[in-house]
């Protein structure tokens, strides 16, 4: 089939977290009729993996750099892209995971590139979060589930739910006000910690889960203590999920309420 | 290299193969003519063994920074119409 001649567009496209596992068609076929391929993926071999699918991948890596505010880098990552697309390219950025999830460039790229008129989307992937659904065995419908960037969760007050679940992503540097480093460690964990007991228990066991990037591997799976969390090994690939540790509070006004509705209007 | 990525991508594919056995995972492996080291690291599911042997790394991928009220996009909310974009073709 023909590809119809450029004239600029941008497609933000996630392709999963497994490789192999999690490419949609459609993410495959944005990325094969591109004219230049932008990669922020997890793995070198991820990288080789998109380099089996185009001739010209252009890796977003060498944009981080120890030291440097990675929103400067975020801000690269979308220079690079919309260069392409002013020169009248397709071009294809491709995320690991979902490109809208946690993910500042491709957002932006999109927002930027409309507002100079291009043709611009974003194609869902499957992201970290829908593999911890999968393999720890959640569903978020059962209690609730509330999702923080870890850092931005020690920044300010929240008002958190202990009977739902609490998942912190970016885990591995929380507490980096700089967001100059590739992580943190115990002692901005001990104060992470610190925040947690103030709705959690010491002994609460939490998980600490990591999706498969590769087809080798099996997620991690590693449950611990609440109190255990600043002497974890972790990576910026790891999450911390906090199940519930309270009931769920009835609310006996609402639920007369709702009764009394039941009563005055017909059954359906 | 082509081969080797052509297998993974087929173990991360496959049904059978994705959660198999080792018995079934080494014989893709053996169908798959790569080199005994990485076929041996496959084998074994090492993924660090695998990166040695291509020459590949995990990559630094964390997309985003802890947004504080300071940012250009701690306000954001998508509004329908707010941005005219044309769908792609």
């Amino acid at each position: 089939m023909s590809t119809p001649p450029s004239t600029g567009s941008l497609a933000c496209v996630g392709i999963g977290i497994t490789l192999g596992s999690h490419i949609s068609p459609l993410a495959r076929s944005y990325i094969e009729q591109a004219d230049v391929v932008f990669a922020g993926v997890a793995d070198g071999v991820v990288e080789l993996w998109l380099q089996r699918m185009h001739p010209d991948v252009r890796s977003l890596q060498p944009l981080y750099a120890h030291g440097k505010e990675r929103g400067q880098t975020y801000r690269e990552m979308v220079d690079v892209m919309l260069a392409e697309v002013r020169a009248g390219k397709r071009v294809c950025g491709v995320f690991y995971g979902h490109p809208g999830v946690f993910a500042q460039a491709p957002h932006k790229a999109i927002e930027q590139a409309r507002l100079e008129g291009f043709p611009a989307r974003m194609e869902p992937g499957i992201s970290s979060e829908d593999c911890l659904y999968a393999d720890v065995g959640i569903d978020p419908g059962t209690r609730g589930c509330q999702h923080y960037e870890a850092t931005q969760f020690m920044m300010y007050r929240r008002n958190i739910d202990p009977s739902a679940w609490l998942i912190l992503w970016q885990i591995g540097l929380a507490g980096d006000l700089t967001t100059r480093r590739f992580a943190t460690g115990s002692a901005y964990r001990e104060v992470l910690l610190d925040v947690l007991a103030r709705d959690y228990p010491l002994d609460h066991e939490v998980i600490v889960y990591r999706a498969a990037a590769l087809p080798i591997e099996s997620p991690r799976i590693e449950r611990m203590p609440l109190s255990q969390l600043p002497q974890a090994d972790l990576t910026m690939s790891d999450t911390l999920a906090i199940p519930p540790a309270r009931r769920m509070e009835i609310d006996q006004e609402v639920r007369a309420r709702l009764a009394q509705l039941d009563e005055s209007l017909p059954t359906v | 290299m082509s081969h080797i990525v052509e297998l993974l991508e087929k173990l991360g594919s496959d049904a059978t193969l994705r959660h198999g056995s080792a018995e079934e995972l080494a014989q893709a492996v053996a169908k798959a003519q790569i080199d005994a080291a990485v076929g041996a690291a496959i084998i074994a599911r090492s993924t660090t063994t695998l990166h040695t042997l291509l020459r590949q790394e995990p990559l630094f991928h964390v997309q985003m920074a802890p947004l504080g009220e300071e940012s250009e996009n701690y306000d954001f909310i998508p509004k329908e119409g707010a941005v005219p974009g044309r769908e792609l073709k």
